[in-house]
């Protein structure tokens, strides 16, 4: 029994590994993070190996990808509610660009805090380059529905950096 | 932060390649977990060492396999203990607590998680500031200290229960034995080290978790118990212990996150009393301050061993047996007020406290001490613990009546502690009498003490209790003039070497009183001044001490600016730019201030929907110059629409007029017409149209607020009509019954996991909730639909004060039952019902 779900789960990851390395890479940004939203995404893909197998298995992988990252920027953060500082500040010495690496942090953070169907429509749409119609078969919703997820998630992720604003109009 | 960049930014993170490295890392991760997947047949437990040695929440990792373990052993060594019996010892078991310790490397400081675990799958926690409890391996609650409040739970404690949880969801002891006992720790078969073991009574057992980590097990022979687990990182000097203690169950508001919930709702609680809330000690020893008190006895009188009148006055009492320990983990020591027979107010000026030996010595002086020479023959000790609540009923332990003390030339002593003069005493009442509005009083006192500044403690003393009292009168003028004298004397006592670091509070009045003048240059040149002047310092002071002082007089500085800064914004109403340039600060990026707000700012202003606001006031101000300004009222459509945050009515350069931000949609505003007179009382007839508004009001600023929303209806083609029709009234009435202190008073509901219920907290206040709010959150919430048929409250109960912590929720008719309920069982309130004819306001669209 154990053999055979390992069998499953083996061919699973061989279809799934470059997706998750990209799309993880993409939402963290940072290796320490990268590793434990990929351990998470792993354990969820053992855990739900069945899941994966039904019909709705395209959609589910995006599900677990945001999973495997929230919890890990959830781990990341939640000792004090703060960024590490050492990953704002790792970056390149130009102003310019310090002030770039930060909003890309805070968009990853921000992105972290979106609901499933909107990080996979972010994915989808942003780190997929799909259309809408591509949008539509991974998500199972209408192509209104698909389109009202990408906007409302960039709402969402507008609401969430709102506080930068200062930052940019300064730049 | 437009849409455009977001995208842009998003679109960029999309053609990002990833680099070889994190390939690499991905590879290697997703290979060793196959790995880890295919080498055993139990995958659960695998994943679990995964987890540990890939460090994903090692302390929450390691600490389930310390329990996996703890219930999980199948041999105990070579010992003769069998499993049979180890699985039956812990299925008896019915509550049991770790204390888990864990430092990262041979120098970390180590953390400390507490954990509970009782019967039928009950969880709490205790992690950093929160308190989180679980059932069956999920969390329900977690609650933080820091902010008292419900949050997320530290995801390591989520972690941990994860991984206490059973594979089918149901968390308990037997579960636990059980899944473990399927072979979860087959491989961590712990052998006896016989080297480690000092006594018969005590087995140790060594196992090797991995290559650089091993783990001990402390077991107590006879019951099988083990009592400490540590697991060691030789690599790096890793440590985590676990201690563990085993009781009868706890009472079953302890696993009760409901009932916690009440006790972390008391604001003045302390923490200790709500983070080790209903926990009990199998022994009865005092585990949180009120268990303290409650197991002494609560409150007793102090015994007075000698009391007496000096010559001029002063009542002194020496008391033993002097220190009460409050619930909340507070002391008093001795007597907190006195009265007399002939009805004269003192005021306790010192109240000194021996240790050792539990006694204390407090002195009062009549208001008009020295010059009330009345000697009552009758005093009255009063003990109570008014010292420590600010905003709540003080608690009288105890009043003793005295005719009989000593007549004394002074007070005396306590081991050399207590004032030593009579001007010392007038010092003590005069600063007191600063705090109130005894003007003539306390002129009178500091005119009686003689004496210069220059050469003596108590006429400088004098000097700066008369500048308080004459800022304290708004004599500001007085203050400058004095100040300006006095600047010399007080720069020489802030230079002086006095042991410790200066305090520049004693600038502060003068400056307070330049600033209520408009003197702000000077104000900002003399705080200048101050900061440049360095205080002396003892040449006998080492490095460290020197840095200490340094440190200190920032705090006092920092002490300084707490008190100006929120006043000079409050009282003297200046902009904090003109705050920043008199003490050369950046209140903005301050984080002394990060809590406080300003009149002209605080921290959420700097969104930009306040800013939008801003602007766009500044835009209105410009179409009025070339625009007449309306006599009344106008409504003014808007071209383009934008999120704004209207925290301010005024447009600049326009003294006349006030600007109210009308974004909502119509049937919104209809529904805002709810003053104290109309509340319940207002009836919305026929559709009103889902217009979205995107409108300013513009109003002259004496125009009666009664009139604002229906002139806006008005504009929008609504009216509002008067008519008189039979209402039911509930007649509030009260018992007079003693009411309880308003903290005390929480819904009759409590919080459960977010979902919306009748008679649960709507709102709280730490200030409180008086009736008027109550009855009128309970009309508002009767009349949800508008249509004017809920109950109407008329209030005769005549009371004013505070009497709710929290406010309910009173939807539905459901509401009403629990609604009478809640009032008389909480304050003796009863509703009697009548009809009677009232007013109703009926909104409906306009007829011509």
């Amino acid at each position: 029994m154990h053999s055979e779900r390992l069998e499953v789960f083996e061919k699973l990851r061989a279809d799934y590994a470059d997706f998750l390395t990209a799309v993880l890479w993409k939402l963290t940004g940072d290796s320490e993070l990268f590793t434990e939203a990929m351990q998470n995404a792993l354990l969820l893909m053992w855990k739900n190996v069945e899941k994966l197998q039904g019909e709705n298995a395209g959609g589910y992988i995006y599900k677990i990808a945001q999973s495997a990252n929230s919890k890990a920027w959830r781990n990341r953060i939640s000792k004090n509610g703060q960024l590490p500082k050492e990953q704002i500040s790792n970056n390149s010495e130009a102003e310019e660009d310090i002030d770039n690496a930060t909003l890309v942090l805070k968009l990853r953070k921000a992105m972290s805090q979106l609901s499933e169907k909107q990080s996979s429509a972010i994915v989808l749409r942003y780190f997929e380059q799909k259309d809408y119609e591509a949008i539509v078969g991974k998500l199972k919703c209408t192509n209104a529905g698909a389109r009202s997820h990408v906007s409302k998630a960039i709402a969402n992720l507008k609401n969430k950096l709102s506080h930068l604003y200062e930052l940019e109009v300064e730049k | 932060m437009k849409n455009e960049k977001i995208e842009e930014m998003l679109k960029y993170l999309g053609i990002e390649n990833v680099p070889e490295d994190i390939q690499k890392i991905a590879r290697e991760t997703s290979n060793k977990f196959t790995k880890e997947l295919a080498q055993e047949k139990h995958p659960k437990q695998n994943i679990m060492t995964f987890i540990f040695e890939n460090r994903i929440s090692k302390l929450a990792a390691a600490a389930a396999i310390i329990i996996a373990v703890l219930f999980g052993l199948n041999k105990f060594g070579n010992s003769s203990i069998a499993w049979a019996d180890v699985v039956e010892k812990f299925q008896s078991v019915e509550f049991f607590s770790a204390v888990f310790y864990e430092k990262d490397d041979a120098l970390a400081q180590p953390e400390q998680i507490e954990l509970w675990m009782g019967q039928g799958g009950n969880v709490r926690m205790r992690m950093g500031s929160q308190v989180i409890f679980g059932q069956s391996g999920k969390i329900t609650n977690a609650f933080d200290m820091s902010n008292r409040g419900q949050v997320e739970p530290d995801s390591r404690g989520e972690r941990m229960l994860e991984m206490l949880s059973s594979s089918n969801g149901q968390f308990s002891l037997g579960t636990i034995l059980n899944v473990i006992a399927k072979g979860g720790l087959t491989d961590v078969t712990p052998l006896v080290n016989s080297e480690a073991i000092i006594s018969e009574d005590l087995v140790v057992f060594d196992s090797q978790l991995y290559e650089t980590q091993w783990m001990r097990i402390w077991a107590l022979r006879e019951s099988k118990l083990p009592v400490h687990i540590r697991i060691w990182g030789s690599r790096d000097g890793y440590c985590l212990d676990a201690f563990l203690t085993y009781s009868n169950k706890q009472p079953d508001e302890f696993f009760d996150p409901n009932a916690f919930d009440k006790v972390f709702r008391q604001q003045q609680e302390n923490n200790t009393n709500i983070v080790y809330a209903f926990l009990t000690d199998p022994g009865g020893k005092d585990i949180t301050p009120k268990d303290m008190f409650k197991n002494n006895g609560g409150y007793h009188m102090p015994v007075i061993k000698r009391a007496g009148i000096s010559e001029e006055g002063a009542f002194w009492v020496i008391a033993e047996k002097s220190q009460n320990k409050m619930p909340e983990g507070w002391t008093l020591n001795g007597f907190s007020k006195i009265e007399d027979n002939i009805g004269r107010t003192y005021s306790r000026i010192s109240n000194d406290y021996d240790y050792n030996s539990d006694t204390s010595l407090s002195v009062f002086v009549p208001v008009d001490f020295p010059f009330d020479e009345r000697i009552p023959s009758r005093v009255t000790l009063i003990c109570d613990t008014e010292y420590h609540y600010v905003d709540k009923k003080p608690e009288i332990i105890g009043k003793i009546d005295l005719t009989e003390w000593e007549i004394s030339t002074f007070c005396p002593q306590l081991n050399g502690s207590g004032a030593k003069s009579n001007s010392e005493l007038k010092i003590y009442l005069a600063w007191s009498l600063t705090n109130s509005d005894n003007k003539e009083r306390l002129e009178r006192l500091i005119d009686s003490m003689p004496g210069e500044p220059e050469d003596n403690n108590f006429a400088y003393d004098r000097e700066r209790i008369r500048l308080r009292m004459l800022l304290r009168n708004k004599e500001f003028d007085k203050v400058i003039e004095m100040g300006e004298k006095l600047m010399p004397l007080f720069e020489k006592e802030y230079i002086r070497w006095k042991g410790y670091a200066s305090y520049p509070e004693i600038f502060n009045d003068y400056i307070s009183a330049l600033v209520y003048a408009g003197k702000l240059d000077e104000a900002e040149k003399t705080w200048r001044h101050i900061k440049s002047i360095e205080p002396e310092q003892s040449t006998k002071l080492n490095s460290a001490g020197r840095k200490r002082i340094e440190e200190d007089l920032k705090h006092n500085f920092e002490t300084c600016l707490r008190v100006m800064v929120p006043d000079f914004s409050s009282k003297a109403h200046l902009t904090v730019d003109q705050i920043n340039k008199i003490f050369g600060i950046e209140i903005r990026n301050n984080e002394l201030f990060q809590h406080y707000t300003f009149w002209d700012w605080n921290p959420e202003f700097e969104k930009p929907k306040y800013k939008n606001w801003e602007r766009h006031l500044a835009e209105l101000a410009e179409y009025y110059q070339s625009h007449p300004l309306p006599e009344t009222m106008e409504i003014l459509e808007r071209d383009a629409k934008e999120e704004y945050g209207a925290h301010k009515r005024d447009m600049p350069g326009i003294a006349t007029h006030y600007v109210e931000n009308i974004q909502r949609t119509l049937p919104e505003l209809a529904t805002s017409y709810q003053s104290a007179d109309l509340v319940g009382r207002v009836r919305i007839v026929g559709d009103v149209p889902d217009i979205e508004l995107n409108h300013d009001l513009v109003y002259q600023k004496d125009t009666p607020p009664s009139e604002i929303i229906p002139f806006v209806l008005k504009h929008f083609g609504m009216e509002i009509v008067e008519v008189n029709e039979p209402r039911t009234v509930w007649i509030a009435n009260y018992d007079g019954r003693k009411l309880k202190d308003f903290h005390e008073v929480v819904a009759p509901v409590p919080y459960s996991g977010g979902e919306r219920k009748v008679g649960m907290m709507l709102s709280s206040s730490t200030g409180g909730w008086g009736l008027d709010y109550l009855f009128a959150t309970f009309m508002i919430n009767q009349n949800k639909d508008y249509k004017a048929h809920g109950i109407v409250i008329i209030d005769q109960t005549g009371i004013k004060e505070k009497v709710s912590y929290e406010g309910p929720i009173w939807e539905g008719p459901e509401a009403l039952d629990i609604a009478r309920k809640w009032f008389h069982d909480e304050f003796g309130i009863t509703f009697t019902e009548e009809t009677r004819l009232m007013k109703t306001y009926v909104i409906r669209k306009r007829t011509e």
